[in-house]
C-alpha cells in the first residue's frame, strides 16, 4: 500500500462526527460574534471562521500522526513546555502585570497554554509506562506529584491562579482516571480538608488571604467584577424563554454587557435566542464530550485513554467555569466559552487537542511499549 | 506468543495479567462513569441556573416594549445643594425594519432632527440587518416629538430614564452609579438605594462640599502626576461631627460612562484599599501611652541603642546620637523609641486601645465599599511593636482619618457620615481618650510640623498639626524598600482643631526637588499643605497675619 492510499484510507477512517459537532458549534460562534458586533462581518466573525478552518487543518494533521510518535514526544513535548515556562520567568513579557508571555521577535507565545496540553501528555504516558499494580505505591505517587507541582509552581508564579487551578485539576482528574487506590484518594481528600485550611491560615501572607477571598466574593468589590455580572445575567435574563430573535438584542445594541464577543458570548445566545437557544448551546456541548468519553472507551491502550479524558476534562472545565461565570455562580475569571468565544490561542489549543484525540482513536488498535511490568 | 501460551506456569501468569488487565480496565470504566457523573451533576446546576435567570428575572425585560412609566429617582446634592445626580427623561429610538419602506428618505429626516448625525450614518444603521435597529440613544423629550412630528412609519421610542452626573468624574466615588435598571451599584448611590428609590423622594443631602471636593481632587491630581505615583486618596473630615466634606481617590472614572472605564479605576481606595500606612500611626500610640500613665513628655528613651525584639532589629530612619523624649521621638519619628512606649503598654492594652479608636473594625460608615482591616491573628510582642508605628497592620485610609479625628478633636469618637448631619442623623460619639491627653497629642503634632518631619505642609497664616508616615510595600517575600506608601495626616487649626486631612500616594517617585527621596515629607507633606491653604478660607478658617502659634515644646527655637 502507497503512503499516499495510505494516508486516503486513514482519512477515511478518522472518527468524522466529532468534527461535526465541533464545526456545529464554530459555526455558532461564527454567528454570535457577528450578531455581537452588530453584523459588521470584519469586526471578529470573518477572522473567527478562519482561524476554525486553519486550526482545522493542524486538527487533521495531528489526527494523522500515529498516536505511537506522540507517545514518544509526549515526555519531550513536556521538557520543552517546561523550559519555555522556565523562560518565561526569566525573560518574559509583562503584560497587565502577569508575566505569562515569551517574546520570540516574531510572536508572542503563553507557555502556559502549551503546558496544558503537555501535562495530559506527560501523565498520561506516566500511568501507561507505570505497572497497573504500582499506581499507588508511594514512590509512584511522588512521580506524577512532582510532574504536576513543578509547572503548577512555576505558573503561579507569573502570577496566573486560575490556570494553576485548571492545570491541577485536569492533572488530579488524571490520576484518579489511571486507578489509584480508593483509600490514598479518600486520605488525600481528608488531608487537603485539613491542610488547606491550615495553609489559608498559616502559609499565607494577610494580603494572600484577602486577595483569595475577594476572589471567591465578588460582592465584596461591588464596582469591578460586580458589574460585569449583574450586567450578564441582566441580558440572559432578558431573552426569556424563546429569546429576542437573531440579531435583535437590545442589551447587546446597547452595548451592556462588556466583552460580549469574547468570554461574554454566552449572554449573547441567551438574550437572542432565549432559554431554548442556551440549553441547546449546552446539549451540543454535552453531545461533545460524551462523543470524547466514547472514543476514549473504545481504546485499547490506557495512554490513548488518558489523554483523550485528560483532554476533554480540559475542554469541560473551560466549558463549566464560563457558563457559570456568565450565570454569576462563579467570580469572573477570564476563561472563554472554547469554540464559540472569539479569541484565537484558545482555538489553536483546543483543536490541536482533538487533533491529539482523533489520532488516538484511529490508531485504537496499534501497538504500544509497555514500560516496568 | 501463542493464544494460549504454552503449558505450565506461564499460562496461569498470562491469566493472571488477563485478569488484573480486565479488573483494571473495568474499575476504569467505573472511574469513567463517575467522571461523567460530575459533569452531569456541574451540567443539571447550569441548567437550573439558567432557566432561574431566564425565567424568573424574564419579566423584567423579557418583553420589548417596556411601560413608558418612568422609574423615579431622587436627586444627590451636595451640602450647599449643588446638583451631583438627577434624572432625566430619555428614549431610545429604534427603527422597525419592516415598516421602513424608503430607508433613503427616511435617513434624510432624521439627519434634520439630530444635526450631529449624517444622513449617511443613520442609513448605515437602519441597513443592518434584524428586526429593532438602535438609531440613537438619549433623546430628549423634545427631540422624541421632533421625530414623531416627522411622521416616519416604524419609528419607535423606548423611554429610558437616565441617571445623569453633571460634575463627570469630580466626586464619582462618593456618589457612585447605577446600572441600567437605575439601581445603586456604588458609592452613595448603592449606600442609599432605598431612600434614593422611594417614589417621591426628596434630594438627598450628602456630607460633601463641592468646592472643597475639587480642591482636594485638584491638587491630588497634580501631585499625582508630579510624583509619578500608581494611585492617590484623600479625605476631608469635620472632626466634630463626623461629616466627610471631601473623598477623592485616583484614577477616577466619569460615572456617567462607567463601562468604558477600567475597572480598577473604579476602586475607591480612601474607603476600601487597606495599607500598612506607616508612621502616621505613632500618634495613636503616644495618646495610648498618656493613658495609660506609662510615661511623661520629659522622660527620654535611649533611642541611640540598638533595640532588638524577638530576632529583629528595630531600624530607625533618622537614627539619634542621644536620648530623645516623646515629642522628639515623634517628631523625628523613632521607631524605637515608639516602640519601647508600646511595650510598656502591652499587646492586650493595645489591641484594645486601637479597637476603641475603630481600627480593628470596618469603618461603620454608609458606604458599602469600606473595606475591613487585616489584623494579625497571633498578637506578640513583635506585633506590638511593629503596630505602634504602622506595620504589621493594614487599614483604610477612611479609618486612620477617623481615628486620628478622635485624637484631636478633643478626645471623642464620632462616627463618620457621608450624609450632612440634621435631626435624622445626628452626631454619635464617644469618649476614648481625656481632653486632657487630646491636647497634647495636638501640641505633639503642632510640634511635628514647626520642627520636624512634617515641616513641608507648613502654611501660611494657619497653624496646621501632622505627621508623616512612609512604608514599604510588602511583597512576596517580606518588604519592598523600592515600593512605598507615603502619607501625612494633619488638623487644622491649633488652636481649635476642626478639620482633619489625609494624603496618601501608592508607590510615589523620587522626582526633581526631592533630592532622591519618595518619603512622605517630600510628597504628601507639601500636598497636604497646598489643600489646606485653599480649602481653609472657604471653611471660614481665619487667617492669622502674626506669627502661628507654636506648640509648648518648640521652646526658645524660632519658627513661623
Amino acid at each position: 500500500m502507497s503512503a499516499r492510499a495510505n494516508i486516503q484510507s486513514k482519512l477515511f477512517e478518522i472518527n468524522w462526527l466529532l468534527p461535526v459537532l465541533i464545526y456545529v458549534l464554530g459555526a455558532i460562534g461564527v454567528a454570535m460574534i457577528y450578531a455581537a458586533t452588530d453584523g459588521v462581518w470584519s469586526n471578529g466573525a470573518q477572522q473567527h471562521l478562519v482561524r476554525l478552518i486553519a486550526a482545522g487543518g493542524l486538527m487533521l494533521l495531528v489526527a494523522l500522526i500515529d498516536i505511537r510518535v506522540w507517545y514518544h514526544l509526549a515526555y519531550p513535548i513536556y521538557g520543552i513546555a517546561l523550559i519555555l515556562l522556565i523562560g518565561v520567568d526569566f525573560v518574559g513579557v509583562t503584560i497587565n502585570g502577569s508575566q505569562r508571555w515569551l517574546d520570540l521577535g516574531v510572536t508572542r507565545i503563553q507557555p502556559s497554554e502549551i503546558m496544558k496540553l503537555a501535562i495530559v501528555l506527560a501523565l498520561a504516558r506516566y500511568y501507561h509506562d507505570l505497572d497497573q499494580n504500582r499506581v499507588s505505591h508511594i514512590i509512584s505517587l511522588l512521580g506524577a506529584l512532582l510532574i504536576i507541582v513543578i509547572p503548577a509552581q512555576f505558573i503561579l508564579r507569573q502570577p496566573d491562579l486560575g490556570t494553576t487551578l485548571l492545570l491541577t485539576m485536569t492533572a488530579l482528574a488524571i490520576v484518579f482516571l489511571a486507578g489509584i487506590n480508593w483509600r490514598v484518594i479518600l486520605s488525600g481528600i481528608g488531608a487537603a480538608a485539613i491542610a488547606v485550611p491550615l495553609f489559608f491560615m498559616f502559609g499565607l501572607k494577610e494580603y494572600q488571604r484577602t486577595r483569595i477571598r475577594t476572589l471567591f466574593d465578588p460582592t465584596s468589590d461591588p464596582t469591578g467584577a460586580g458589574y460585569h455580572i449583574t450586567q450578564s445575567k441582566i441580558a440572559l435574563g432578558s431573552g426569556g424563554v424563546s429569546g429576542k430573535g437573531y440579531m435583535n438584542g437590545t442589551q447587546r445594541q446597547l452595548e451592556y454587557v462588556p466583552e460580549n464577543r469574547t468570554d461574554f458570548i454566552f449572554t449573547v445566545i441567551g438574550e437572542e435566542f432565549g432559554l431554548f437557544g442556551g440549553l441547546i448551546t449546552m446539549g451540543l456541548y454535552m453531545m461533545l464530550l460524551a462523543m470524547c468519553i466514547w472514543m476514549a472507551m473504545e481504546c485499547k491502550h490506557r495512554f490513548s485513554r488518558l489523554m483523550i479524558l485528560g483532554l476533554t476534562s480540559t475542554f469541560a472545565l473551560y466549558v463549566f467555569i464560563n457558563l457559570a461565570m456568565v450565570m454569576g455562580l462563579a467570580p469572573v475569571v477570564g476563561v472563554p466559552l472554547p469554540l464559540i468565544s472569539y479569541g484565537g490561542t484558545v482555538i489553536l489549543a483546543v483543536m490541536f487537542g482533538f487533533g491529539l484525540m482523533l489520532s488516538a482513536h484511529l490508531y485504537r488498535q496499534s501497538e504500544l511499549p509497555r514500560g516496568g511490568r | 506468543m501463542t493464544e494460549y501460551g504454552d503449558i505450565g506456569g506461564p499460562v496461569r501468569r498470562q491469566l493472571k495479567i488477563a485478569d488484573s488487565e480486565f479488573a483494571a480496565v473495568s474499575e476504569g470504566r467505573i472511574r469513567i462513569r463517575i467522571g461523567a457523573a460530575i459533569f452531569m451533576f456541574a451540567l443539571i446546576v447550569a441548567v437550573i441556573r439558567l432557566a432561574e435567570v431566564s425565567l424568573l428575572s424574564g419579566s423584567k425585560g423579557g418583553s420589548f416594549y417596556k411601560s413608558n412609566e418612568f422609574v423615579s429617582r431622587a436627586n444627590l446634592v451636595d451640602r450647599n445643594g449643588e446638583l451631583l445626580a438627577t434624572t432625566l427623561e430619555t428614549y431610545s429610538l429604534y427603527a422597525r425594519s419592516k415598516y421602513i419602506w424608503n430607508a433613503g428618505e427616511t435617513s434624510q429626516q432624521l439627519a434634520s432632527v439630530f444635526p450631529d448625525m449624517s444622513s449617511e450614518a443613520i442609513l448605515n444603521r437602519l441597513s443592518r440587518k434584524g428586526d429593532q435597529l438602535l438609531i440613537r440613544r438619549g433623546l430628549t423629550p423634545k427631540e422624541k416629538q421632533a421625530v414623531f412630528h416627522l411622521g416616519l412609519p416604524g419609528m419607535v421610542f423606548q423611554a429610558e430614564p437616565q441617571r445623569v452626573y453633571p460634575r463627570g468624574a469630580l466626586a464619582a466615588h462618593i456618589v457612585g452609579f447605577t446600572d441600567v435598571d437605575m439601581k445603586g451599584i456604588a458609592g452613595a448611590e448603592r449606600a442609599f438605594e432605598e431612600d434614593l428609590s422611594q417614589e417621591n423622594a426628596p434630594a438627598m443631602t450628602l456630607s460633601v462640599d463641592l468646592r472643597v471636593q475639587n480642591a482636594v481632587a485638584d491638587e491630588l491630581q497634580k501631585s499625582l502626576v508630579h510624583f509619578k505615583a500608581d494611585t492617590g486618596a484623600a479625605i476631608v473630615m469635620d472632626v466634630r461631627s463626623g461629616e466627610i466634606l471631601a473623598m477623592a481617590s485616583l484614577p477616577n472614572y466619569d460615572p456617567n460612562r462607567p463601562d468604558t472605564s477600567l475597572p480598577q479605576n473604579l476602586y475607591n481606595h480612601a474607603s476600601m484599599s487597606t495599607y500598612e500606612l506607616g508612621s502616621v500611626f505613632k500618634p495613636i500610640t503616644m495618646a495610648m501611652a498618656l493613658e495609660e500613665g506609662v510615661t511623661n513628655l520629659t522622660e527620654k528613651f535611649p533611642v541611640q541603642n540598638p533595640l532588638k525584639v524577638r530576632d529583629k532589629f528595630i531600624r530607625d530612619d533618622h537614627p539619634s546620637k542621644t536620648p530623645m523624649a516623646m515629642p522628639e521621638i515623634l517628631a523625628e519619628s523613632s521607631n524605637r523609641g515608639t516602640a519601647m512606649m508600646a511595650l510598656r503598654v502591652g499587646g492586650v492594652q493595645q489591641q484594645a486601645f486601637l479597637k476603641e479608636l475603630g481600627l480593628m473594625d470596618r469603618v461603620p460608615i454608609e458606604l458599602v465599599e469600606s473595606a475591613a482591616p487585616q489584623v494579625q491573628r497571633e498578637w506578640q510582642d513583635i506585633t506590638t511593636v511593629t503596630v505602634s508605628y504602622g506595620h504589621g497592620i493594614s487599614v483604610t485610609p477612611l479609618a486612620l482619618t477617623t481615628a486620628i479625628a478622635a485624637l484631636v478633636n478633643g478626645g471623642e469618637y464620632v462616627k463618620p457620615t457621608l450624609r450632612k448631619r440634621d435631626s435624622v442623623n445626628p452626631v454619635e460619639k464617644r469618649r476614648v481618650i481625656t481632653r486632657q491627653t487630646s491636647e497634647t497629642v495636638q501640641d505633639l503634632m503642632r510640634y511635628v510640623a514647626t520642627h520636624g518631619t512634617g515641616r513641608n505642609a507648613r502654611v501660611k497664616g494657619y497653624a496646621v498639626m501632622g505627621k508623616t508616615g512612609t512604608a514599604d510595600k510588602p511583597s512576596v517575600d517580606g518588604y519592598d524598600e523600592r515600593r512605598l506608601v507615603s502619607s501625612f495626616i494633619a488638623a487644622f487649626p491649633y488652636d481649635d482643631p476642626a478639620y482633619v486631612v489625609f494624603v496618601t500616594f501608592d508607590e510615589p517617585k523620587a522626582v526633581e526637588g526631592t533630592y532622591g527621596y519618595a518619603t512622605a515629607g517630600w510628597n504628601a507633606a507639601p500636598t497636604t499643605g497646598r489643600i489646606i491653604e485653599r480649602i481653609a478660607p472657604m471653611l471660614g478658617v481665619r487667617r492669622d497675619p502674626g506669627p502661628a502659634t507654636q506648640s509648648p515644646f518648640s521652646g526658645g527655637r524660632a519658627m513661623r
